[in-house]
Parts: structure tokens; C-alpha cells; sequence
């Protein structure tokens, strides 16, 4: 009876595991999409009314974002961006190369001329388009993956416990 | 405080500024500018001056002088730029960028020419941050004049930092607020916001800043009617402006870089300006001294 309760109990852990996995990836593809919306906010900001990254970084209101921590640190550091955005990056769970692009403009956030500063934004902003549209078409099968491996390693753990 | 490092040292990288605060507190009070230059030196201009400084903030030869880096001058202007370069792009490509609470910062360097005209910096190299300071009575010698006789034109004469854009302060207080002579409605066409920074709001005074020097001479005399105009460096290019506030009565208090008037005559436009009878006094500034108020003949 005591090894068929914790063999329920090992499956049950297992599949928990094995969710919050698959949601942890979700984190991801919700994170990019929110750093897109951002971006695109923040080029509109630039080209309609040149309007100071401190302003920007004070306005936006992604709940999403402020609930990382990404918005608050953006705006701790707002005197110094290029700082500040590196500090508000490493809040994201993005993929390495989604990171890499948000870092390689951030280190000239806000040293640039209009023209420059607004198509390091609207490259960026593409390449976080792709790379969300190929998370979204890969997720679903691998979050599945994911949770159906966690549930057959619980499975089988049940099974040499019973 | 109201020392410069109070107005200014927020703009100055972390070693600079710690260098700066170290200067001997009697160079720190009478200080005007702060300027450095990448890999060469950073010093401040007090009582005429050159002071460079080394890492301790004591005064020291060229060779030993503190030496900003690329990188520090980079966060230099990006602190002066609030960190966004983007917002002021057309004033950068005039050479200066102007400060939120007033006043600009020089900026020179690597030149990018777009269209045949300076579009911008693509790299920094020296910048020149200037303190301002508000005397209430540097131009009441000017005020005495004008009691005995009348209000009149006058061009302000002086090198580089021996005080022309202080004087013009003065007299549009003095002016605008009636000390010594009746208050007079004063306009201020002040294009690199430097004659209103820390120029006390009082009196009959209207403050037009951010506009170039002939158009704003133009607006303030058609829309503001003032008694008298003050501009900052004037050219012979403002001629036309200059001559069609003359016409509404106006009286224009100017500066020019120079010794004296001689100097400034031997400038075909000023020339042109002077003629016009714009002008009928030099006020010639030397550091140190009492203002020299003469009647100006051409």
C-alpha cells in the first residue's frame, strides 16, 4: 500500500515537474513578444517625437515586463541606458540568440543620431519577429515533449519503486 | 554651494568629477569652465587661467594631467545628452549641447558633413562645460550712462571669457527691473540659452530662446515691442535683423569677440553694422577691470 501511494505521488511529482518545464519554455516565447512590443513602442517614441529614453523607459507599462523586473531596472538606471538595459536584459529568459541582438543594441542605446538609433531599433525589433515566430511554430510540439519525457521518467521510476 | 562642481559635476565621469572635487577649494570657487580633451588634459579656466589637474586634483603640467579617456568622453556626452544623443542632434551639429537646467556644453571632434553641412560628430573630443554666474551690477556703469543721456545701442566688446554674456545678463536685469534708470521693456534673443541662464525672472522681461539671433531680433521686434534687444556674439551676417529693430526704436545691446573696436570694425559686416548707426556706444570689457564706455566712431 506505502510503495503504491509513493509511486502515485512520484507520478504526480513527475508531471508537475514536467509542466512547469513546459511553461518555463513558454516563458520564452513570452518574453520575446513582449520585448517586440516594447522595441516598436520605443521606435515610435524615437522617430514621432524624439522623445528621451528616461521618458520612454518611464511611460511604458507592460505588465508583463514590469512584472520581470525588466521595466523597473530599465528605469533604476536610467541616467546611464546602455547600463541599465544590460542590468534589464538579464531579467528576461530569452533564447542566446534573441539575447545577443537585445545586447548588441544596447550598447549603443542612446549614443546615436536619430536616423541611426531608429534602425538599430527597427533591426532589432525584426529580429526578435523571428525569432518569436520561431518559437511560437516550434513550442507546442516541445512543451509536449517535454511534459510526456517528465511523465515516462516518473512512470518509470514508479515502476522500480513498486 | 554654487561652486562649479555643485552646477556641473553631474555631467563629469566618476574619475573626472572625483579629480575635480580634490582641486584646491579656492580654484574650485572661482572656476568658470571645465574642459577636457581626450587623452590630453582636463582643466578648468579660473580668473582667466588655465589650471590642468591630475588625478588628485592638484595642479599639474600637461604631461602629468589627468587624461580622459575615448570612453569617458563617450559617457561625458552621453550624461550631457541625458543619455538619449538623438534629442540633440541639431544643436550638436552646431557644436554645442544645451543643458536642461540652462546654459550648453561645447562640443568638438571627428566632423560628419552631410549635404555639405555638419550633421553631427561621429566622435567627441574635447568638451567645455561653462559655468555661469548672475553679477547684479557688472553692467550698472552702462546704467549711469544711459541715466545722463539716454537709452541707446550698445555694442559690448571683449575677448573670449573675459565677461561679455555676465555684462549682457546684468543689463537685462538692470534694464527689465529699473535700477537706475526706468524700467524698460527688455527682450532677450538669447539663440544658445546662455544670456537667460540664472538670470532672474523679474521685471518687464521677455526671454526668446533656441531661435538664430536675426530671426529672433525680427520676432521679438515685431511681436514683443520691446524697448531693448540683447543678443549674445553678434555678427555682421544679423545686419538686416539689426537695422529693422533700429527702425521700431528699439535700442540693441550686443557683444562681439575683440580688443576694441578697431578690431571689431575690420569685419566687413560689422563694419556694415556700425555704419548703420545701430551702435552709438562700445562698452570694451578686459578682465579685472572697470567696463570702458565710449562713444563709437567709425
Amino acid at each position: 500500500m506505502t510503495k503504491l501511494f509513493g509511486a502515485c505521488l512520484v507520478v504526480t511529482c513527475a508531471w508537475a515537474a514536467g509542466f512547469a518545464a513546459a511553461r518555463t519554455e513558454g516563458e520564452k516565447l513570452r518574453a520575446v513578444n513582449a520585448l517586440h512590443g516594447f522595441i516598436g513602442r520605443l521606435e515610435r517614441e524615437i522617430s514621432a517625437a524624439r522623445t528621451p529614453l528616461k521618458d520612454i523607459f518611464a511611460a511604458e507599462s507592460d505588465e508583463y515586463l514590469e512584472a520581470r523586473g525588466f521595466l523597473p531596472a530599465l528605469r533604476a538606471g536610467a541616467e546611464d541606458p546602455r547600463a541599465a538595459w544590460a542590468n534589464a536584459l538579464r531579467k528576461l529568459p530569452l533564447e542566446a540568440g534573441a539575447y545577443a541582438e537585445a545586447a548588441a543594441f544596447g550598447s549603443t542605446l542612446g549614443l546615436l543620431p536619430l536616423a541611426e538609433q531608429r534602425a538599430a531599433a527597427a533591426s532589432l525589433r525584426e529580429a526578435l519577429a523571428e525569432e518569436r515566430d520561431s518559437l511560437a511554430k516550434k513550442l507546442p510540439p516541445k512543451q509536449k515533449s517535454i511534459r510526456a519525457a517528465y511523465l515516462l521518467c516518473g512512470l518509470l521510476a514508479a515502476i522500480i519503486l513498486i | 554651494m554654487g561652486d562649479i562642481l555643485t552646477a556641473l559635476g553631474r555631467y563629469l565621469p566618476p574619475r573626472i568629477a572625483a579629480a575635480a572635487a580634490s582641486l584646491p577649494p579656492e580654484i574650485l570657487a572661482r572656476a568658470d569652465e571645465i574642459r577636457l580633451s581626450r587623452d590630453s588634459a582636463a582643466s578648468v579656466t579660473c580668473a582667466g587661467k588655465n589650471v590642468m589637474f591630475d588625478k588628485n586634483g592638484a595642479p599639474s603640467p600637461p604631461d602629468r594631467a589627468l587624461r580622459p579617456t575615448k570612453s569617458e568622453m563617450e559617457e561625458c556626452l552621453s550624461r550631457l545628452c541625458g543619455g538619449s544623443l538623438y534629442t540633440c542632434e541639431a544643436e550638436l551639429a552646431q557644436g554645442f549641447i544645451p543643458l536642461p537646467e540652462g546654459g550648453r556644453a561645447g562640443v568638438c571632434g571627428r566632423a560628419e558633413i552631410r549635404n555639405g553641412a555638419v550633421a553631427g560628430f561621429s566622435e567627441i573630443y574635447s568638451v567645455d562645460l561653462r559655468f555661469h554666474r548672475f553679477i547684479r551690477d557688472a553692467a550698472a556703469p552702462l546704467m549711469r550712462v544711459w541715466a545722463e543721456t539716454r537709452l541707446c545701442g550698445v555694442l559690448v566688446i571683449s575677448p573670449p571669457g573675459a565677461g561679455k554674456t555676465t555684462f549682457l545678463r546684468s543689463a537685462a536685469y538692470l534694464l527689465a527691473n529699473g535700477k537706475g534708470i526706468a524700467p524698460v521693456r527688455t527682450a532677450v534673443a538669447d539663440e544658445r540659452c546662455e544670456i537667460s541662464v540664472c538670470l532672474p525672472r523679474s521685471g518687464l522681461l521677455d526671454i526668446l530662446t533656441g531661435v538664430p539671433k536675426a530671426e529672433g531680433i525680427t520676432m521679438l521686434t515685431r511681436c514683443m515691442s520691446p524697448q531693448a534687444i540683447l543678443c549674445d556674439e553678434i555678427s555682421g551676417a544679423e545686419w538686416e535683423s539689426v537695422l529693422e529693430a533700429q527702425s521700431c526704436g528699439a535700442a540693441l545691446i550686443a557683444s562681439a569677440h575683440g580688443d576694441g573696436p578697431q578690431d571689431v570694425l575690420a569685419r566687413p559686416g560689422m563694419k556694415k553694422l556700425a555704419g548703420s548707426g545701430a551702435f552709438r556706444l562700445t562698452a570694451v570689457l578686459r578682465r579685472g577691470e572697470p567696463p570702458e564706455i565710449k562713444e563709437f566712431s567709425v
